[in-house]
């Protein structure tokens, strides 16, 4: 027994040895791992295939959802867990920005190829972050058997809701996505409203919420009479606004390129229009605009070969159009950022874009996080019957009260 | 060990078999080598935890361990042997959760505070600069035979005069004078790479240096090199201060908020990101005094108490209901019977909620339109406050029903048939043999399942979530909540809701806050279980 003890413990220690010894020398290929959201994952590895092919490295493709690649980027990339690329939005630039997770991009070189747009919404105190492949806003999607001629502003809007109902040609003329701030803020911004002020350096000054202004309860009041006055009811979410549509019951709404086969099939004649405006304030509603691009990791150690895959690889016709083709037998879901990628087969994607000119990006700082569900409330509120200006207000409040909040935590 | 000293004691009056020997060592050496095995791979886990400075965690695989090989090497420990792959793994997943989320509550873990430390240091000397008085240049990347790598700097001093040279590493930087814009293919040896050669190269050179002694020269990005390219920030761990060397200012840790801050600067004057560190009570302190958040809270948490409890009577009363009715011998086929209506149980549960939440849609719900034709009421199942809080016990009947049907099924035939028997030759009537009988001879047995459910529901995230987001919200709240927001809900919205990044430290707050109310009803609860099993055996 004394025997099998000393032969066990030999073995226990060869082992050892031996696993310790190995476990550090495996791996380190050149190869760069890229976290990509699932629907960009199998674009990303066409990619990929491309890249090693001209380029001898291979990428390696981890598929994260997009909630998620920004949270699990700043908590592995510090223990080296972390991929080398990133595929991020827009909006999550501040979280990213404000954990160092980021190398920040020159671009100046292959600037000219991309939308400006695409390029500037991705652009966050002063620098650039990611290189964008795509980018998208909503528009207004109009029935032309119902309305003939695109409204200018939404108090034709109005007019034409009320003539469609009372004439008994269709239930509803427009109605607001439900309880959504991202669909409604093209209509407040058409009263003059926005988000956050802009200081004179082109910053934004979060305490100047402009929910809470003039043009802001003006929005507010608009849609708040849609819904008082039985022009629209509460509850109608994406499918039962779409639905509505194809029964030719609802003449117009408004969404992204992201349902543009859904409006396809929805089989009513139709047309991709800019945001109306409002009497007296704006020309045409300002939707946001978000973009998708790739970003590389400040923790990573491949920085510089990163830096040939964003700078020479991706600023190619070739890899730009892999990221934007559409599967086959459906439409483009999103604008190509590269000037280069084709659009004229696509039937609706040039109406996003012109509905886009007046867009702004969506305000990437972390304060817009304390905006989302002040806002949605509010939004609901207002669908449900409450007061608009109260409920605006209220959402001011809950607004300012977390931005404080924030800012005391963070300063002592 | 000890296997082998059992089987050496073999029946046969200790005279052991060549065979059953064998098979001792065999056993033996399986059992060594298993353990080795874990051993060796918990050296690898711990020093890769040491490495990433995760100390709670190496500790723990230590413990664990030692711990494994304890047991298995002292034979007195020999019983506990059949627990410890269970303990082992309590420790790890319960206890050092439990452990983490407590430390945690203590910090300020979250966005910006994401690293430790050391791990913040790292990264931030990791910037490089470009001084003023640094020439940047274009590069191009050369190779000669021996593999050693060369670069071509072509740029623009700061007269607008052309500058070119060449950076060999451990070399002297040699100026070249060249009126070629392009870059040549050969240049003393060094042959011009390709852009895939270029990029096979480039991890190997993330940090390399050219040149020798004071005049160097640096990749900085794919755009520049720099002669010289220098680190900007410089820890000094005396000061316990960052030294900004293109500034020559200083950024001082301060290790109470966890940044670096400019001396003499305002707090906002700061490198990014910060640190972790230890902030003591301040996370309960700010759930305790944010009054924001405390008008909401008493709603929410009544609701929260009002949901569980009304779930589990719901399910409970429902789910005996359909075992009695199926325990009825009347009842033909009650097996089939009972396995259909068990299948809403074994469908996941976010579909069964999304199903229901399509059926219940305001203006194309199944449901909402039947009873609209019916009787001229549009139910505003989502956007009216009572409407919405039936709507979701009605949906956690539908999905809880089912498990308590099954439980309660199986307990009925545990209840003696003779208590029946007995209450009938008395002259009991079938409802007061339900009440004196039944229900508590059921209530023994179901009780603690009872409160497990409860305890279940107060934490019912999914449901609250998928159904109705916690919608309809509450009008003129200092803080964002609607009406059938849980506690559960209400405070994951509030720590990590709608993109506005995390505050891990204020969630495990509100997590260990959570938890302690939990305890307490559950505790509470179990009293009331043991009076229910007096009465049991008074029975």
């Amino acid at each position: 027994m004394k025997r099998n003890r000393f032969l066990v413990i030999t073995i226990l220690f060869a082992m050892l040895t031996l696993i310790v010894g190995i476990a550090p020398s495996m791996a380190q290929e050149e190869s760069l791992l890229v976290w990509a959201p699932p629907e960009n994952s199998a674009a990303v590895t066409e990619l990929g295939a491309l890249f090693e092919e001209e380029y001898g490295i291979t990428i390696e493709v981890q598929e994260v959802p997009f909630d998620q690649i920004a949270d699990d980027l700043v908590n592995f990339g510090p223990v080296g867990e972390g991929p080398d690329i990133i595929i991020t939005e827009n909006s999550r630039l501040g979280q990213l920005v404000a954990n160092g997770a980021l190398l920040p991009l020159d671009l100046s070189d292959i600037s000219d190829l991309f939308n400006p747009s695409a390029l500037n919404i991705f652009t966050y105190q002063g620098e650039t972050w990611a290189l964008p492949f795509a980018w998208e806003n909503v528009a207004l999607i109009r029935n032309t058997d119902l309305v003939p001629e695109a409204p200018a502003t939404w108090q034709e809007v109005r007019a034409i809701s009320e003539e469609l109902q009372s004439s008994g040609t269709a239930q509803y003329g427009f109605v607001p996505l439900f309880g959504d701030p991202y669909h409604q803020f093209p209509i407040i911004t058409a009263f003059g409203g926005y988000i956050f002020g802009v200081t004179e350096d082109g910053s934004y000054d979060v305490n100047d919420i402009g929910l809470g202004s003039e043009g802001g309860l003006a929005g507010a009041e608009f849609i708040s009479g849609l819904y008082q006055d039985g022009l629209a009811d509460p509850d109608m979410d994406n499918d039962v606004v779409l639905e509505l549509f194809a029964q030719g019951e609802l003449a117009m709404f408004i969404t992204g390129p992201w349902f543009s086969q859904r409006v396809i099939d929805a089989g009513v004649p139709y047309s991709v229009d800019p945001i109306p405006g409002a009497d007296g304030a704006l020309e045409n509603g300002r939707p946001f605009s978000g973009g998708f691009g790739f970003a590389i990791s400040a923790f990573s150690d491949k920085a510089l070969l990163a830096e040939i895959f964003i700078y020479d690889f991706l600023s190619t016709q070739e890899a730009q159009e892999v990221m934007i083709t559409a599967e086959e037998g459906t439409v483009l879901t999103r604008f190509p950022a590269f000037n280069g990628v084709d659009i004229s087969e696509d039937p609706n994607i040039q109406g996003f874009i012109d509905a886009g000119a007046s867009a702004m990006p969506m305000p990437q700082i972390p304060e817009m996080g304390s905006v989302w569900a002040a806002w949605g409330n509010a939004t609901r509120l207002i669908g449900q019957g409450e007061d608009p200006t109260e409920s605006y207000s209220n959402a001011v409040v809950q607004i300012e009260q977390a931005i404080t909040d924030a800012q005391a935590e963070d300063s002592e | 060990m000890s296997t082998n000293t059992r089987l050496a004691r073999s029946p046969d009056g200790g005279r052991a078999t060549p065979s059953l020997e064998n098979a001792g060592i065999w056993a033996v050496l399986l059992k060594y080598l298993g353990l080795a095995a874990l051993n060796a791979m918990a050296l690898i886990i711990i020093y890769a935890f040491l490495d990433d400075d995760n100390l709670g965690l190496a500790i723990v695989i230590i413990v664990i361990t030692v711990f494994a090989n304890v047991v298995t090497f002292v034979p007195r420990l020999y019983p506990i042997r059949w627990m410890a792959p269970g303990l082992m793994l309590v420790i790890l997943f319960v206890v050092y959760p439990v452990l983490y989320t407590i430390v945690t509550a203590f910090s300020n873990y979250g966005d910006s505070h994401i690293l430790t430390k050391s791990q913040a240091i790292e990264l931030i000397e990791r910037r490089q600069f470009v001084p003023d008085t640094a020439q940047s240049y274009s590069w191009d990347l050369y190779q000669n035979e021996a593999g050693d790598y060369g670069l071509w700097l072509d740029g623009d001093d700061s007269d607008g005069n052309r500058v070119v040279a060449f950076a060999i590493m451990g070399e002297p930087i040699q100026e070249v004078e060249t009126d070629n814009e392009e870059p040549p293919e050969l240049y003393e040896g060094f042959r011009l790479l390709t852009v895939g050669e270029q990029a096979q190269a480039m991890v190997q050179l993330q940090n390399a240096i050219f040149g020798t002694g004071e005049d160097t020269a640096a990749i900085a990005n794919r755009r520049q090199a720099a002669r010289p390219l220098v680190q900007q920030y410089v820890f000094d761990e005396e000061r316990n201060a960052f030294l900004d060397q293109e500034t020559g200012s200083y950024y001082l840790a301060n290790d109470k908020t966890g940044f670096f801050v400019l001396e003499g600067g305002t707090s906002s004057d700061r490198l990014i990101p910060g640190y972790r560190v230890g902030v003591g009570l301040s996370n309960f302190q700010r759930l305790y005094e944010d009054r924001t958040l405390l008008t909401p809270l008493i709603d929410v948490f009544l609701w929260t108490i009002v949901f569980a409890i009304l779930s589990v009577i719901t399910t409970f009363g429902f789910g005996l209901f359909m075992a009695l009715v199926l325990d009825h011998p009347f009842i033909p086929f009650p097996k089939i019977w009972r396995s259909i209506i068990f299948i809403p149980y074994a469908i996941p549960g976010v579909i069964s909620i999304l199903v229901w939440r399509a059926l219940l849609n305001q203006n194309l719900g199944l449901i909402t339109n039947t009873l609209f034709e019916l009787t001229g009421y549009r139910i505003p199942w989502f956007t009216d406050p009572w409407h919405a809080k039936s709507a979701i016990i009605l949906v956690n009947l539908w999905l809880g029903y089912p498990y308590m049907m099954l439980v309660c099924s199986g307990a009925l035939k545990a209840i003696p048939s003779e208590l029946y028997e007995a209450a009938s030759v008395d002259g009991a009537e079938a409802w007061q043999s339900f009440w004196r009988i039944t229900l508590p001879m059921l209530l023994v047995s179901v009780g603690p399942l009872l409160i497990a459910s409860f305890t279940y529901n107060f934490n019912n995230y999914l449901l609250i979530e998928v159904l109705a987001e916690g919608n309809p919200p509450i009008p003129g709240t200092s803080t964002p909540a609607g009406y059938t927001d849980i506690l559960i809900s209400y405070t994951y919205n509030l720590a990590f809701g709608s993109n506005q990044g995390a505050d891990y430290g204020y969630a495990a707050a509100i997590t260990i806050v959570i938890f302690t109310i939990v305890a307490l009803i559950t505790l509470f609860n179990y009293r009331y279980v043991a009076r229910w099993e007096r009465v049991g055996e008074s029975v």
